[in-house]
């Protein structure tokens, strides 16, 4: 398989938006000519392709978009629910400090319990985690593979929504 | 032509100067009190936010719902980790706020409840608006078809399909919000594409 095969909706998605030169334009026909398995996927690509895209951005959507100020500054909303976040994020702090307090009892009967100063910050590393907070802000942080194409397919949603920076917040 | 000539100018952001500001330079305004700069990111992005989360609602109002939830949270991370964060680096802020509003209109997706039991004059289709009741219905299933599908992504392939195909980026600048290469992306993207066939199937295939 080469790397066309790998890109071929890619190509395709390209072709339709007529981002692809003259040049790639030919050497995607080209491959399509001495691959059949790309062929044979062709069509199916582009249906999907085709049937994906959404109309183009109404005016409706416009002025609901307008009429709701957003530059105006954060204030309090209630429909749209997001002032919710910081009271979640403190119910979490406070069940994780909890945790970890009592773990060390329970695991360790025999041995001193950990000084509360201690329990504390462990739980705080945990939840306010630099470098997770990194890789998420930052994606070119993030430990991707290189430009060999082999990259991870494998569903990676927990190192996001894992995380409970928003992912799984949301009411 | 004279002092008193001068057409006035409009009032700057603090941050600004001779170049228009970078995302980067108005979020520290906005974290040092300027409402400004938070009024001008807004301005700046909120077209592309709309257009990554549109997909999972069905009325403009919800659209700008989520639009500021977007927004609203990725200010509130701002607030707290970006002080402690290095922000040399141009675009951070844009590809993090992209990359909360896809999260955001996933997670909206998630919620079965709001897909059910809504008649169909409540469903507002810009696409469908001159179509009679039985088309309605099917574009709105075939959108439902589609969500369920993308549900089924893996995040990468979810980010990269709804920066190019909702967002409409080039692949270079998908591969720069998501801190990949654009060979990388294009590999994502074929993947979403050939799973999401697998799921539609004779749905798309007409």
């Amino acid at each position: 398989m080469s790397t066309d095969c790998e890109r071929l909706a890619a190509l395709f998605s390209e072709r339709r938006r007529g981002e692809l030169s003259s040049e790639d334009a030919r050497a995607l026909d080209a491959h399509l000519a001495g691959c059949p398995r790309c062929r044979e996927e062709a069509a199916g690509l582009q249906s999907v392709l085709a049937a994906v895209e959404l109309p183009p951005v109404s005016i409706q959507e416009l002025e609901a978009l307008q009429s709701r100020r957003i530059g105006e500054g954060p204030r309090p909303v209630a429909r749209s629910g997001a002032w919710k976040l910081p009271a979640v994020l403190m119910a979490a702090a406070a069940a994780a400090v909890l945790t970890v307090s009592v773990r060390p009892a329970s695991r360790h009967q025999a041995g001193p319990v950990a000084p509360l100063e201690t329990a504390a910050a462990s739980a705080g590393d945990e939840l306010l985690p630099e470098d997770a907070y990194s890789q998420e802000l930052f994606p070119e942080m993030t430990s991707d593979t290189g430009d060999d194409g082999q990259v991870s397919l494998e569903d990676d949603a927990l190192s996001l929504e894992g995380s409970g920076l928003f992912g799984n917040l949301d009411g | 032509m004279t002092q008193s000539e001068r057409p006035r100018r409009a009032p700057q952001l603090t941050l600004v100067g001779p170049r228009t500001p970078s995302d980067e330079a108005l979020v520290r305004a906005h974290l040092d009190g300027d409402r400004a700069a938070f009024g001008a990111l807004v301005q700046r992005h909120q077209r592309l936010v709309l257009a990554l989360v549109r997909r999972y609602a069905r009325t403009p109002d919800e659209s700008a719902d989520l639009v500021q939830q977007s927004f609203l949270r990725a200010f509130a991370a701002a607030g707290r980790v970006f002080p402690r964060m290095r922000l040399s680096e141009e675009g951070a802020f844009r590809a993090w706020l992209l990359r909360v509003a896809v999260n955001v209109g996933k997670n909206h997706a998630r919620d079965g409840r709001r897909w059910r039991l809504e008649p169909v004059e409540a469903l507002d289709l810009p696409a469908a608006e001159s179509a009679g009741v039985t088309e309605r219905l099917e574009a709105e299933q075939r959108r439902r078809l589609v969500r369920a599908a993308l549900d089924a992504l893996t995040r990468r392939q979810r980010e990269v399909f709804a920066l190019r195909v909702d967002g409409e980026l080039p692949f270079a600048d998908v591969a720069r919000v998501l801190g990949i290469t654009e060979n990388n992306a294009k590999v994502h993207f074929h993947h979403a594409v050939r799973r999401l066939r697998e799921r539609l199937g004779r749905e798309v295939e007409e």
